[in-house]
């Protein structure tokens, strides 16, 4: 049993808020007219990417979804290149070609968020494949969540990682939806996790919104994956706080009516109760995250509106390697 | 100099690169014991072992998204899709995945894959195993196409190929694989985006690709009894593509005829065609021709496949009619 | 207040203007700005609109006219104004419709006769569109070597004009083009609808084209010695016979001989037959305003020399002034096509089917030749034949050639 100790505790909390402030501000910033594009926001998942990134390091690969930030954020990275890449800047992680749902740095081992359901699936297997055939010990973990779990890629990718014991974990955020549409009417299985089985692999259920539940099932599954056994399938039950995307109320499929309950077990807000109850964390420490993370925020936004857009010779670079 | 068989070429390409680059491994159906479909890995996996030489399941999509996940880490994976054809089942893969992460990525990204097909008839393998779809993937930005139509070329480009740091989408020819050519013993890497002027002519431009290259220098020969020098250019690149050796012959013959096995509508051969059009406009001497299949999907009956494909007499016909005289 | 409507002056240069069309009929009302007719100028065809709205009260010149420029043409303004004030414009006699070609003569290359009655199936043809199908390396070339190809018949399919025609007219010596527009699509000089005489030349040039594989070739024939003849016997020939005997005659004359001795020239193609003609009747290109008439001089080997110059001219009279009658249209067996008048050296004319053969004759110049090792100053001129080949065999039209350049280079001083 991997247990949480209090610096990664500490960690996971700084990271969601880290994640939840992010996508706060991000949503003011769109609704101001100041972003292109559109948002998917992760607010109420935090306890996932958190719990998950935290056993990796910047060798370790992830593949991620339209609703990226997270993920991109707990694998470490910052606020600059993310909001000068939502600001389409020539600063941004991707040079202001990629955009919200394509932010991706390789050197900090964050393999893309992914504008196609289940895309990144087969990548992640992929990535694990050559580390196990560069002989590393590191791991690929893809996050996608219960729609992409009816995609043809997710099965041909986490076969071929079964099959292949590939150091690979798949965590699905099962957050009730399918972009508009409930669980209940896009499949018959109550637990995506049982589908694991029908490729021999582990499947695991984890309440994804306890930071601590998820860190130990995914410590779990990437010790395993490290150690060549092979990948496993986590199932965190989650649920996002709003609408498929910034402007969808959620009202037109029951969203808003599913999404009380949940609210109760907001992640920052029980996880910091549990860490003040065991004394990891003082209101002042959470206070002063908050103004940490907040000054590092709107220093990263007037980075981005200061810095220059993309010239426009820079829409026909980065296409080939050579040509 | 010494001849083997086009898939022998192919094996030599992919054996000397795996022997020089611990980084180059393939994976593919049937690849492994089997030494694949079209026998394009026969060898390959006694000497390498089933590490890199790699069966996977029926999945096509999930052998580009492994080539891909695996390059993005620093390999240089040689991934097969059995047939051209397939490429449809792994299309997000291919397009929105492998042929954007760079880009998308603002260029940090390593995509150093090749995907190796096969397509064309010829075979009777009707509709599902039998197209040529080339343009499809020549359409993507981010995609190199290579289509060799000799032992040489396949050889030589694909060792360019996986040499290549972006993705390079390698599609060979089913009829092709036994036919023999001069390949030399010494190592060749030919690079991609280099036409070759397979037979200099001075009245008419003929760009082929694939089989209908080698259709393409029979008519050629024929053609010359007449007194008709044809100019056989085979761009071996569909992209990058040598635009300055089409367009220098066609500069000098005034004449263009475009012919591949795909058919006509929206194919490669209208992009060559258009370019033509616009930058030898005022050396046309006669409106570009182009020799295609007809537009129908393969059929199974040797009878109509050979009716749907071109063959070189369509290729004599069209330069006829490009020649014709009042 | 009326308004009227000068013919405006669109250029520095403009004198006057041509009305095309008038868009509206008098009485119709019309907006400020509105087209109320188009001119053409000697440059471009222009639409004018109206200086005011209201009412077309009156046109003072018709479709046609062509009126000085600041001259009034038109008068708007309110229902029941008076427009007495407003005269006719001073219009000059009515444009003609067709506009002059730009500088070539009337024809590039005289060789058809118009075909007196057209068979019936002609009626039933399609009208020509007047479009000339070039391809665009032809276009090039002629642009580069300064050829006016719209002149041209193509060898391509369809007729097309390819490049090689363009270069083998360069090679004959066809006319330049007008100085075409730097930059831009060709520009079309003026437009004139395919029709009539015109359409006649441009169905039998297609069809002689299109139809007539040719045998072309040229010999280089020194004029000299019947310069000198001509030159001695003028007097004779204005005394005795009443003539003034041009070198054209001269050609003429020799040449109808010429056919008589190498008959083989002197063939047409019947009903999958070779048909060899009894008489020589030689046509004569003769270029006329609208194109190009072939009157024929009948029997003409057995015509003295006096004869063949006095008929020669009147049937080149009568076809300018128009005044041919069908039966001197008819009959020919073989043309001469002179562009030496032109200083044309030489070019290469196109068959007037079904005859089989014809001669081009270039300008007859002083030139640089060799003679017995020494190069001399003589008089010479391209002679050429055009034969149909699926008749004429090259070792014939080289014997008719060659036959002609002996008679021209040795001519007698009173040729019977």
């Amino acid at each position: 049993m991997i247990r949480l100790t209090k610096v990664k505790s500490l960690w996971i909390y700084e990271t969601m808020v880290r994640i939840r402030r992010f996508e706060e501000r991000s949503i003011e910033l769109f609704q101001a007219g100041e972003l292109p594009g559109f948002l998917h926001a992760y607010i109420g998942e935090e306890a996932v990417a958190a719990g998950v990134c935290a056993h990796l390091t910047p060798k370790d690969q992830i593949t991620s979804t339209h609703r990226g930030h997270g993920h991109m954020i707990a694998k470490g990275l910052e606020y600059k290149g993310m909001f000068a890449e939502l600001y389409a800047r020539a600063t941004g992680y991707c040079k202001g070609k990629g955009g919200s749902m394509h932010i991706a740095d390789q050197d900090l081992g964050a393999l893309g968020a992914n504008g196609i359901v289940g895309g990144g699936i087969p990548i992640a297997t992929g990535a694990a494949l050559g580390l196990q055939l560069k002989g590393e010990k590191h791991v690929a973990v893809s996050f996608f969540g219960d729609g992409a779990s009816n995609e043809g890629a997710f099965h041909e990718g986490i076969n071929i990682a079964a099959t292949w014991k590939l150091p690979a974990v798949f965590v699905c955020e099962n957050n009730g939806f399918a972009e508009s549409t409930p669980r209940a009417t896009h499949q018959a299985v109550q637990d995506i996790a049982d589908r694991a089985k029908a490729y021999g692999m582990p499947g695991i259920v984890v309440d994804g919104m306890d930071p601590q539940a998820v860190y130990e099932v995914a410590g779990e599954a990437i010790a395993r994956a490290r150690k060549g056994r092979g990948p496993t399938l986590i199932e965190a039950k989650t649920m996002r706080f709003l609408g498929h995307y910034v402007g969808d109320p959620g009202t037109a499929y029951g969203h808003d009516k599913e999404v009380g309950k949940w609210l109760k077990r907001d992640p920052l807000i029980t996880f910091a109760e549990t860490l003040k109850q065991k004394k990891w964390l003082s209101k002042k420490s959470i206070e002063a995250i908050h103004a940490i993370v907040n000054n590092e925020m709107e220093e990263a936004i007037e980075f981005a509106r200061k810095s220059p857009e993309p010239d426009l010779d820079d829409a026909m670079t980065d296409i080939y390697a050579s040509v | 100099m010494r001849e083997i068989l086009y898939r022998e070429a192919i094996i030599e390409a992919m054996d000397e690169e795996m022997a020089r680059d611990d980084s180059v491994f393939l994976l593919g159906e049937d690849i492994a014991e089997f030494g694949g479909s079209y026998k394009t890995t026969v060898g390959l996996l006694s000497k390498y072992g089933a590490e890199r030489v790699r069966n996977t399941p029926i999945s096509e999509q999930g052998i580009i998204g492994a080539a891909l996940g695996a390059a993005l880490v620093g390999m240089r994976p040689v991934a097969e899709l059995m047939y051209i054809d397939f490429s449809a089942v792994a299309m997000d893969q291919i397009v929105n995945q492998v042929a954007k992460v760079r880009y998308m990525f603002g260029g940090k990204a390593n995509t150093s894959l090749v995907i190796r097909t096969q397509g064309g008839a010829g075979r009777s393998s009707a509709a599902q195993h039998a197209q040529s779809l080339e343009a499809w993937f020549v359409h993507v930005p981010g995609l190199k196409v290579v289509m060799p139509s000799s032992a040489r070329d396949a050889k030589g480009l694909l060792k360019a190929a996986i040499r290549d740091d972006d993705p390079v989408f390698f599609i060979e020819h089913k009829l092709l694989y036994l036919e023999r050519g001069i390949v030399p013993e010494e190592e060749e890497v030919i690079p991609i985006g280099v036409a070759e002027v397979k037979k200099e002519g001075k009245d008419l431009t003929i760009v082929a690709t694939s089989s209908m290259v080698g259709k393409s220098l029979v008519a050629a020969e024929e053609l010359e009894k007449e007194g008709v020098r044809c100019e056989v250019i085979d761009p071996r690149t569909l992209f990058p593509l040598d635009t300055e050796t089409i367009l220098a012959s066609v500069r000098k013959t005034g004449r263009l005829l475009i012919t591949h096995e795909a058919v006509q509508r929206c194919g490669w051969g209208a992009e060559i065609a258009a370019l033509a059009a616009k930058e030898a406009f005022d050396y046309l001497d006669a409106p570009i021709e182009r020799v295609c299949a007809k537009e129908t999907p393969v059929p199974f009956s040797p009878k109509l496949e050979s009716y749907v494909i071109p063959d070189k007499d369509d290729v004599i016909a069209g330069v006829r009619g490009m020649l014709e005289t009042v | 207040m009326a308004t009227p409507l000068p013919m405006p002056k669109l250029g520095l240069t403009m004198e006057e203007g041509t009305i095309l069309k008038w868009r509206k009929d008098e009485g119709e009302a019309v907006e400020k700005g509105e087209i109320i007719l188009d001119i053409q100028t000697d440059k471009v065809e222009y639409e004018v609109e109206s200086p005011d709205g209201g009412l077309l009260l009156k046109t003072l010149a018709g479709e046609g006219d062509v009126v000085p420029c600041g001259t009034d043409i038109a008068v708007i303004g309110e229902a029941g104004e008076d427009t007495s004030s407003f005269g006719s414009a001073p219009a000059k006699a009515s444009a003609e419709t067709e506009p002059e070609a730009p500088e070539a003569p009337t024809t590039p290359t005289p060789a058809l006769a118009p075909t007196p009655a057209p068979p019936a199936s002609m009626a039933a043809q399609p009208a020509p569109t007047g479009r000339i199908f070039a391809s665009p390396a032809a276009r090039r070339v002629a642009r580069e070597l300064g050829i006016d190809y719209r002149a041209l018949k193509g060898s391509g399919p369809g007729g097309r004009i390819v490049q090689a025609d363009v270069r083998a007219a360069a090679a004959s010596g066809l006319p330049a083009a007008p100085v075409a527009a730097a930059s831009g699509p060709a520009a079309v000089a003026g437009s004139t609808p395919v029709a009539g005489m015109r359409k006649i030349i441009a169905d039998r040039m297609l069809s002689s084209w299109s139809q007539v594989p040719r045998i072309t070739m040229q010999a280089e024939v020194d004029l000299t010695n019947l310069l000198a003849v001509r030159e001695a016997s003028r007097q004779a020939w204005e005394n005795d016979l009443g003539v003034k005997v041009s070198i054209n005659d001269l050609i003429l004359f020799y040449t109808a001989r010429a056919v008589r001795r190498c008959p083989a020239v002197n063939v047409r193609l019947g009903d999958n037959a070779l048909e060899q003609m009894q008489d020589v009747n030689i046509g004569v290109a003769v270029a006329v305003e609208q194109g190009l008439m072939v009157p024929v001089i009948r029997g003409a080997d057995q015509k003295s020399i006096d004869a063949i110059s006095r008929e020669s001219r009147a049937l080149a009279e009568a076809a300018r002034a128009g005044a041919l009658g069908l039966d001197a249209l008819e009959g020919g067996t073989f043309t001469v096509s002179n562009l030496g008048a032109y200083g044309v050296d030489h070019f290469s004319a196109i068959i007037n089917h079904p005859e089989s053969a014809i001669l081009s004759v270039g300008a007859a110049r002083e030139r640089a030749v060799a003679r017995n090792g020494e190069v001399v100053a003589r008089t010479t001129a391209f002679v050429g034949i055009n034969a149909d080949h699926r008749l004429v065999d090259g070792a014939p039209a080289a014997e008719f050639l060659s036959t002609l350049k002996e008679m021209l280079e040795h001519p007698k001083v009173m040729p019977a």
